[in-house]
């Protein structure tokens, strides 16, 4: 039952692992964005353009 | 006489009086108020709305967004009246396949076991043991296993956990289980990836259609009878468990990562075909794997010793695996004598 025992290790190490990895990513993205989340409009045609009145 | 013509005089100005008034309330009343009230109508508009701006309508060709700067993109959609198809999926159509599915299996299962009983060695354990799996084809299955008992477990839980579980442990309870799930659910599939990719590369030789599979088919595998059709090192039934879980493990991997990278490799429609095709490979294969567990546990006797020790006794591998196990014989090397269980008898089925 060894080859049972390397297995469940192995999924918790690989789970761990990429909780760390993925969380992280996901805290770099965060803290490089503007404020609060907000960004300017890839299209240039919107940037620094006032938001259209519907 | 007078006062009495008198007082029913009075009577009647002030019936007459009260009639007229609440005939003009009335009429008031109804000035403010729709001629026809139908409590049903702003639904049936709404409904009609949505069914009208429906992708793939006259005029419509996507779903009413508007512009947002945020990195949810989909947040910025107004009205995507295809959501509604996929919620009706998700709450009612998928749980019903599943519970046909999986409870379905389950019956099946119970019934073969009733009839059939434990499928047992014929010649009884000869005390030879014959390696089957190697540590690393042990390790790959396991860690396919065990992956996806975590994985099946918290998925079914978003399917049937509301229905089921909820009201069994309570609004805190199935919010702390859901969250841990749904956590595990994201990064355990990595591993899941891991066991099959290992499994794929070590057993593909093996699992590819070969003649005497159909033999097996018309056979039915050894498992009604006491004929056990020949074999090489995986018989028809375990291909078929092999290519489920290799071609659903493959479609389960990519409709799960573009669910869990939200709009990285497709877009709202996207996004939801991805969850209705996952939700179906996913009760599907659960169905096959609990079979799966019940041929390799309970209901073949020294079949879990293949994945256990890696080890079979040699009886068992010339009555399942015939053409497999007399090519290992050849290979004498590979059989040793061991301290394994004294040869019996064969039991009575």
């Amino acid at each position: 039952m060894k080859a049972f025992l390397f297995a469940v290790v192995a999924v918790v190490a690989i789970g761990v692992g990429a909780s760390v990895v993925l969380e992280g990513y996901q805290s770099r993205v965060d803290s490089s964005l503007v404020g609060g989340g907000a960004r300017p409009d890839p299209d240039p045609k919107w940037q620094d353009k006032p938001a259209p009145k519907s | 006489m007078l006062a009495m013509f008198a007082f029913v005089r009075s009577v009647r100005v002030v019936l007459l009086a009260l009639v007229l008034s609440s005939l003009a309330l009335t009429g008031a009343h109804a000035q403010g108020q729709p001629t026809r009230v139908n409590p049903t109508a702003d639904s049936v508009n709404e409904q009609k709305l949505l069914e009208a701006l429906k992708p793939g309508n006259a005029g419509v060709t996507e779903a009413v967004k508007g512009r947002v700067s945020i990195p949810d993109k989909g947040s910025g959609n107004l009205i995507q009246p295809a959501g509604r198809d996929w919620g009706v999926f998700h709450q009612q159509t998928l749980p019903r396949i599943g519970a046909y599915a999986i409870f379905g299996m389950i019956g099946l299962v119970a019934i073969f076991f009733l009839i059939r009983g434990r499928i047992r060695v014929a010649g009884g354990f000869s005390g030879r043991l014959i390696e089957r799996f190697g540590s690393i084809e042990r390790f790959a299955h396991w860690t396919a296993a065990t992956s996806f008992i975590v994985l099946g477990l918290s998925g079914l839980n978003l399917t049937f956990g509301k229905s089921l579980l909820l009201p069994l442990i309570g609004p805190e309870a199935f919010t702390t289980v859901s969250q841990a799930g749904k956590i595990a659910h994201n990064y355990v599939s990595f591993a899941f990836v891991l066991g099959i990719v290992l499994m794929f590369v070590m057993w593909v030789k093996d699992n590819i259609p070969h003649p005497r599979d159909f033999v097996w088919l018309v056979k039915g595998g050894g498992l009604v009878g006491n004929v056990h059709p020949p074999a090489g090192r995986f018989n028809f039934g375990q291909k078929l468990i092999f290519w489920s879980v290799i071609l659903g493990g493959a479609g389960l991997s990519v409709t799960g990562y573009i669910l869990m990278f939200p709009f990285q490799f497709a877009d709202l429609g996207g996004m939801q075909l991805a969850g209705i095709v996952h939700g179906l490979i996913g009760v599907v294969l659960v169905a096959i794997i609990i079979a799966h567990i019940y041929i390799g546990t309970l209901g073949m006797e020294g079949a879990f010793d293949a994945m256990g020790t890696g080890n079979v006794d040699v009886n068992w591998a010339k009555e399942h695996h015939s053409v497999w196990a007399a090519k290992v014989e050849e290979r004498s090397s590979s059989i040793t004598s061991t301290t394994g269980p004294a040869p019996r008898a064969a039991p009575a089925e």
